[in-house]
């Protein structure tokens, strides 16, 4: 089973260019989706979902032509937008139920099923309480549960973790992580340590283009022997701070601790560090302050 | 569909609005029902209620909708294998069903309430509104709440839109209305719940044509709700096409069945048109001459049995029907109002006599020759609904909680109305304000000869001859005539809390003086009746409506309508004698009933009012309480009292009794002797 894209294009009105010939192939497990806002992650995602049609270019899933078929993709597929209102007055159980049926979930089936996602996104003591009242992590791990109805063999998650206390964020990896033995989890974020803890696969985009797809690790070695500490006085940092791209500076009372992406040594005295995949990614996509 | 259709029911039960939209509406019934005003009840529930409902539940669709979709609440649900329709049907459908589901349960109340007072109920009108008015109304202001709800962002833009539409709508709908020519169909839709309790029936529908053709409105529901599904087709980038369609369709059922309604009502236009056109000029010139007397109703022999609790009224009798023109009248005219039946109608010798009685206007087919008369028999029933109040001499009958007030121009029994000859000759145009007989300008012309006798209540006959409302007032009460202690008059409907304070206020006042008088035991009630009914009021001019009441001035009340008047009014019924004597036809019973009223002040208040002390019968009498005791001067004021008719209510008979109860005190002998010398003031 896999998702494959084929020159996919989104014109928007005004010629705004969302996807620029997207050739991408998703397969089983957890694949992640990183680029900076805007890069085009939501549109693909959304044509993906069936939400939105492509200018051009073509898109199968699991064998399904999704311009032809959109009803079966729909079928097979599990969608967490990145933003997302409730019922606030239903309970978690009612909501799930409506969602069930709006799967074609019939009777004890749809309430196994529901006591079964209720479970394994932890909210089974919340089940009482209407969902006017669940935090930010609760709303997300309740979309992940209607998202999970129906065992779908897809799974799209547009930047669940956004806004979500690290605590939060860990349990919500680890549940994706655990959802993609058996299905596609196709993960966007611009979170690089999202991808990096959880995702076997990596695909970058950038102003609606794929800049890279492979393992978080090749994507960690895009920048190999390109990441530099640094150490400078405050004052003769302010001096060179326009010459260097920056990935991370850490200030003390009078010096600056520096993490530098620079194909060469910079300045002549730095001191050659390990890639991260944020490192990759930044290397790529030529982000970071400079 | 079931599940959208369950969850919205399910947001909808826990949701506020629909609970006080719901109890709101109650509420406002059980307050305008309070006193068994179930004819206010129903009035209310049409012309206030409804709209109250319909207007609540349309705001509260546009604010739910709103909220859902600035909470991006669909959002989850955009990518689930479920057709956008079927969600949005399901959606709509839960909705309405809750909406409707209340509006059910509301006329059922009312219906129950009609059925536990005995009033009389259309129940095929009601039926009729329950299945297909109201829940086809319901349906186009779900759609109109939905739609808005997407289409404006702001929730107070959503309201006002929504507002403007429906109350747009509304007096759109009366802005273009044509006296006596039907609703145009523009805002037919909105027009629900103008009708208005007149009929024996209890209900009947003034603008027909409002529910002649619902599919109308059916049309304008789903257009809305078609015209919704392509939009949100459109923002999901689904086809568009199947929306398309449906707006299509419904346009067509919303045109087509306009058509129902454009073309009677143009129908009528031109007939009244066509009639204009084909009218003799010499009518013109008649009918711009002054109205004259064509038919003249006398020598009414009537029964009449009232039932003022349930508001029935039930007659039967005879009367002459004379044409007094010099031209034969095939079609003699008279008024009867709506609200009465008329089942047999025979001349004298039994000979039944056809008859059509349509609105207001009671048509004979019989000829009447010059001058010829003819002997009439009828017997009619119906139960006295509310009716609206009119200015001027165009007067309606007002029901309270428990009486009947019947202007005689309002045609409780036949009337012969001074309509001009042109229309009696059939030669008027329709919609021509001078000929159109229910409009009783004038009143009916007051019979010589008019005999009643009435059953069931206590009664109350009055002539008002020669003053613009002129003819017969029946009234009717469940009190027996001396329970009856006070008639308070020229009371609207809207003073009644005013009136009801000012009831108990004065009998408070009236207390001290009660034990002085017999018959008091119920010392004042009031009687609603709106002060246009007896403008030229007759009752101040006429004999004791009920005896031993306390009758007090409408017309004197009516204008006091300002709480501080109140005071002034009870010092006008204190002071003035001729206001609890009720007898003051010479200026020597003024001033013997005036120094009665003086006494009694001075003896319930312990002082004298104002220079009264000076009034010789008010001395007297105090000496008498004085010198004897307040039972004899009681006794005294009493026996005079009982004088009141028997034309012996006189100086002398004043001395007659004082002499024989206090006369061997000295004091009373000495204010005897000066009362004899200088008379009473």
């Amino acid at each position: 089973m896999e998702i494959r894209f084929e020159g996919v294009q989104k014109i928007y009105p005004g010629q705004v260019k969302a996807l620029d010939g997207i050739d991408l192939t998703i397969p089983v497990g957890m694949y992640g989706l990183l680029g900076p806002n805007g890069a085009g992650k939501t549109t693909l995602m959304r044509i993906l979902c069936t939400l939105m049609e492509p200018t051009a270019g073509k898109i199968t899933v699991d064998g399904i032509d999704r311009l032809v078929e959109p009803e079966r993709v729909r079928r097979i597929l599990g969608y967490l937008p990145q933003e997302f209102g409730l019922y606030r007055r239903l309970t978690a159980p009612e909501y799930l139920d409506f969602v069930g049926s709006m799967k074609g979930l019939s009777g004890a089936e749809r309430r196994r099923q529901v006591a079964d996602v209720l479970e394994r996104v932890n909210l089974t003591h919340e089940r009482r309480k209407p969902l006017g009242g669940y935090s930010g992590g609760m709303k997300r791990r309740l979309g992940i549960a209607q998202a999970l109805l129906g065992d779908p063999k897809i799974l799209v998650v547009d930047e669940p973790t956004a806004g979500l206390d690290p605590e939060e964020r860990l349990r919500f990896r680890n549940l994706l992580a655990d959802l993609s033995t058996s299905r596609i989890v196709l993960l966007s974020t611009h979170i690089a340590s999202d991808i990096e803890a959880t995702c076997q696969s990596v695909a970058v985009m950038q102003k609606g283009r794929v800049r890279f797809t492979g393992s978080p690790t090749a994507l960690m070695q895009a920048a190999a022997g390109q990441v530099w500490q640094l150490d400078l006085p405050a004052a003769e940092y302010e001096r060179v701070r326009s010459t260097l791209k920056v990935v991370s500076a850490r200030r003390t009372s009078d010096a600056v601790s520096l993490r530098v992406l620079a194909p060469e040594r910079p300045l002549g005295i730095g001191e050659s560090l390990p890639p991260t995949l944020e490192d990759g990614y930044l290397c790529l996509t030529g982000e970071g302050a400079a | 569909m079931r599940a959208s259709l369950q969850m919205t029911l399910r947001l909808l039960l826990r949701a506020p609005g629909l609970w006080v939209v719901s109890l709101g509406t109650a509420g406002l019934m059980g307050w305008v029902t309070s006193g068994s005003l179930l004819l206010r009840a129903l009035q209310m529930m049409d012309m206030l209620l409804i709209p109250f409902f319909f207007l609540g539940q349309l705001l509260l669709t546009i604010a739910s909708s709103q909220q859902e979709r600035s909470e991006r609440s669909e959002e989850l649900l955009a990518a689930l294998p479920y057709p956008l329709w079927r969600f949005l049907v399901g959606r709509a459908a839960g909705t309405y069903l809750a909406w409707v589901t209340v509006s059910l349960l509301l006329w059922t109340e009312i219906g129950l309430v009609s059925v536990v007072i005995g009033h009389p109920v259309d129940w095929l009108f009601l039926a009729s509104h329950w299945l297909m008015a109201a829940p086809v109304t319901l349906l186009f202001t779900t759609a109109l709440g939905l739609l808005l709800g997407q289409v404006i962002r702001q929730p107070l833009l959503g309201y006002i839109a929504g507002a403007l539409v429906w109350l747009g709508a509304r007096i759109g709908t009366i802005a273009l209305s044509r006296d006596g020519q039907g609703l145009p169909p523009l805002f037919e839709f909105a027009a629900s719940g103008l009708y208005f309790p007149l009929t024996d029936h209890g209900l009947v529908l003034v603008e027909a044509s409002l529910y002649l053709n619902r599919l109308y409105v059916l049309g304008f529901a789903l257009l809305l709700g078609a015209a919704l599904l392509l939009l949100r087709s459109r923002e999901r980038h689904l086809p568009t096409r199947p929306a398309a369609l449906g707006i299509l369709l419904a346009a067509v059922l919303t045109l087509g069945s306009a058509v129902g309604i454009v073309r009677p009502w143009q129908a009528s236009i031109q007939a009244a048109k066509a009639n204009v056109q084909a009218m003799p000029v010499r009518t013109f010139e008649d009918l711009e001459a002054p109205i004259r007397q064509v038919l003249a109703a006398d020598q009414y022999q009537l029964d009449v049995q009232l039932d003022p609790e349930s508001h029935r009224l039930t007659a039967r009798g005879s009367w002459v029907l004379t044409n007094v023109t010099d031209v034969r009248i095939d079609q003699p005219q008279l008024g009867l109002r709506q609200t009465f039946t008329l089942s047999r109608l025979t001349t004298a010798s039994g000979e039944p006599v056809a008859f059509r009685h349509e609105g207001n206007l009671l048509q004979l087919e019989h000829p009447l020759g010059p001058g010829e008369s003819l002997s009439l028999q009828g017997e009619w029933s119906g139960t006295v609904w509310e009716s609206r109040i009119k200015d001027g001499p165009k007067l309606g009958a007002h029901i309270s909680t428990k009486s009947i007030v019947l202007p005689a121009n309002w045609g409780w029994y036949p009337v012969a109305t001074p309509e001009s000859l042109p229309y009696q000759l059939k030669i008027c145009p329709v919609g021509q304000r001078d000929c159109d007989p229910s409009i009783f300008e004038g009143g009916p012309v007051p019979p010589a000869s008019f005999a009643l006798s009435v059953t069931g209540s206590d009664l109350n006959l009055l002539h008002n001859a020669g003053e613009r409302a002129n003819g017969l007032y029946l009234v009717g009460t469940p009190y027996g005539s001396r329970q009856v202690a006070g008639v308070a008059l020229n009371l609207s409907p809207l003073t009644r809390p005013y009136a009801d304070e000012m009831a108990a206020e004065y009998a408070e006042n009236m207390r001290p003086y009660l034990t002085m008088l017999p018959g008091r035991d119920d010392p004042l009630r009031i009687i609603e009746v709106s002060y246009e009914i007896i403008w030229n009021s007759p009752w101040a001019r006429t004999a004791p409506a009920f005896p031993n009441a306390l009758l007090l001035d409408g017309t004197t009340m009516g204008y006091r309508d300002q709480e501080a008047e109140v005071t002034r009014i009870y010092s006008l019924v204190l002071q003035s004698p001729e206001q609890w004597w009720r007898m003051n036809e010479s200026h020597q019973l003024h001033d013997l009933t005036q120094g009665f009223a003086h006494f009694m002040y001075r003896s319930s208040q312990g002082r004298w009012y104002g220079s009264s002390a000076n009034d010789p019968v008010a001395a007297l009498l105090w000496q008498v309480e004085a010198g004897k005791g307040k039972e004899t001067a009681y006794q005294i004021l009493r026996q005079m009292y009982g004088e009141r008719f028997t034309g012996r209510l006189t100086l002398e008979r004043l001395i007659q009794v004082v002499q024989a109860a206090a006369g061997d005190d000295p004091k009373v002998q000495a204010a005897l002797a000066g009362l004899a010398t200088e008379g009473p003031r």
